[in-house]
């Protein structure tokens, strides 16, 4: 007890804690980098579309969400992910080349860094279309700057490898943040035990697009095969199913869907197009795709929260008073046409307003969430409740 | 306000406030580290022997809620199960 006391014994702990919660996420960077030098090596499906370009999404995402401090854990795992792609020492690639990589796209990340940290949420309209602009800056000069830098400088002697390299980047961070986010909120779900809001309904929506969105991937890459004709520009059609889904059914299924359309359409594209694909096409097609994805899903999104914000309580999370007067309304009618009785209960919180003025309108906020909680434990789910 | 479809039994609804009302009393930690209590007075009212309408419904639920706040407050008042109907 008198240890537990001790401040010094207590500020020795906190250190300690600090310190490990601090070096936590260094394996996982590094960890994030190998995996993204794995799937480089596995999606190397033409030259110049490849997974390699992930490392520009991870290090956006990292430093978004890390801040500036970790930028030379970054500069390592890049550096050592080089060493594992193309071997000791560095194959002619320099420390210079992922330098560059770090900087550019830790800057990428930084600036958007405010919106990881203030926003109440994540991802709304104007947040997609700042993450989309700031990708597509930090790519253009990322592919400025790989010109004057030793080993790509020979090889990018005309402006087509450059604008390769732009696509890739750009494909490569508009994919790889969404895609880390989404996964960091599953941890922290499943970490959280949160069950999850499955309904039928909602996943046989989420199935039909993700079918139909397969359809067209395989149509828009077997018609041109089919007719001899050389073009990808069939490949626009896969946009429709992508937008749809977004609308309807949000940035998480907008997101999943572009990225099984995009992946079926370019696999099933190299198996039967006779004509190279050409790379600038591929990666132009998965960054709008997915681009498309966020934009369409973050406008359903905004509109599913300002429905939310009318209709529940945001403290409680429990439908607001007006919401359930309908529904009251409605079993009144049920029950005279003879169905089944029902209770109404009415509930009003004891003591609440001293722990207001005591501890102040936070600690109230928090007695009212909780209170939520319990509430929803309590009662079936059949039953409506209201603040 | 909480609505409980096919209650028929007065009892079940009165069983429901009971475990409900168990729930609010455990105490709740806040961030700062203290604990406080809050309780909770709960008004039953049953359609259709307290009225068929919502006015009546609600203004019922209403007057048991703040029966049971009396009765709490000062025990051997009329409780939520003896208030007179509206």
């Amino acid at each position: 007890m008198t240890a537990l006391t001790n401040p010094s014994f207590r500020l020795a702990h906190l250190h300690w804690r600090r310190l490990l919660a601090a070096m936590l996420p260094v394996p996982v960077i590094v960890l994030a980098y190998w995996v993204a030098n794995h799937l480089a090596a596995v999606f190397e499906i033409t030259t110049y579309v490849s997974a390699a370009y992930l490392p520009a999404g991870v290090t956006v995402a990292v430093t978004m969400m890390l801040g500036a401090g970790y930028l030379p854990v970054i500069y390592l795992a890049i550096c050592s992910m080089a060493v594992l792609i193309y071997g000791l020492p560095f194959a002619g690639f320099g420390y210079i080349d992922p330098l560059r990589e770090t900087l550019v796209y830790g800057l990428g990340g930084l600036a958007l860094r405010p919106i990881w940290r203030h926003a109440s949420r994540l991802v709304t309209l104007k947040t997609a279309t700042i993450f989309l602009l700031v990708a597509l800056a930090a790519s253009a000069v990322s592919a400025l700057l790989i010109q004057h830098i030793p080993p790509f400088q020979g090889l990018l002697a005309n402006g087509e490898t450059a604008i390769v390299f732009l696509g890739g980047d750009f494909a490569g961070v508009v994919m790889g943040v969404p895609a880390i986010l989404m996964l960091r909120e599953l941890v922290t779900k499943i970490a959280r035990r949160e069950r999850p809001n499955l309904s039928w309904d909602r996943l046989g929506r989420d199935l039909v697009y993700t079918l139909v969105a397969t359809g067209t991937a395989l149509a828009a890459a077997w018609l041109p095969a089919a007719l001899q004709l050389d073009t990808q520009s069939m490949a626009l059609l896969i946009f429709l199913p992508i937008i749809l889904a977004g609308l309807s059914n949000g940035i998480r299924i907008g997101f999943l869907v572009a990225s099984i359309a995009c992946l079926v359409y370019l696999h099933a594209s190299v198996a039967w197009t006779a004509h190279p694909i050409q790379p600038i096409a591929i990666q132009m097609i998965f960054a709008v795709s997915v681009a498309v994805a966020l934009l369409s899903g973050a406008a359903h999104d905004d509109r599913l929260f300002a429905w939310e914000q009318a209709t529940y309580d945001l403290l409680t999370g429990l439908p607001n008073r007006r919401m359930l007067e309908d529904r009251l309304d409605q079993e009144c009618l049920r029950a005279e046409r003879g169905d089944q009785n029902f209770a109404l209960l009415y509930l009003d919180l004891d003591g609440f307003k001293p722990v207001n003025d005591r501890f102040g309108h936070r600690a109230g906020d928090q007695v009212l969430f909780e209170t939520g909680i319990r509430l929803k434990q309590q009662v079936r789910a059949s039953a409506a409740m209201s603040s | 306000m909480i609505l409980l479809p096919r209650a028929s039994a007065r009892e079940s609804a009165q069983a429901l406030a009971e475990k409900i009302g168990a729930a609010i009393e455990r105490r709740i930690a806040l961030e700062s580290g203290a604990t406080v209590s809050v309780s909770a007075s709960i008004g039953v009212a049953m359609h259709p022997h307290d009225g068929e309408d919502r006015e009546t419904l609600t203004r019922t639920a209403d007057r048991a809620m703040y029966a049971a706040k009396t009765q709490r407050h000062h025990p051997g008042a009329p409780g939520p199960g003896r208030y007179p109907q509206a």
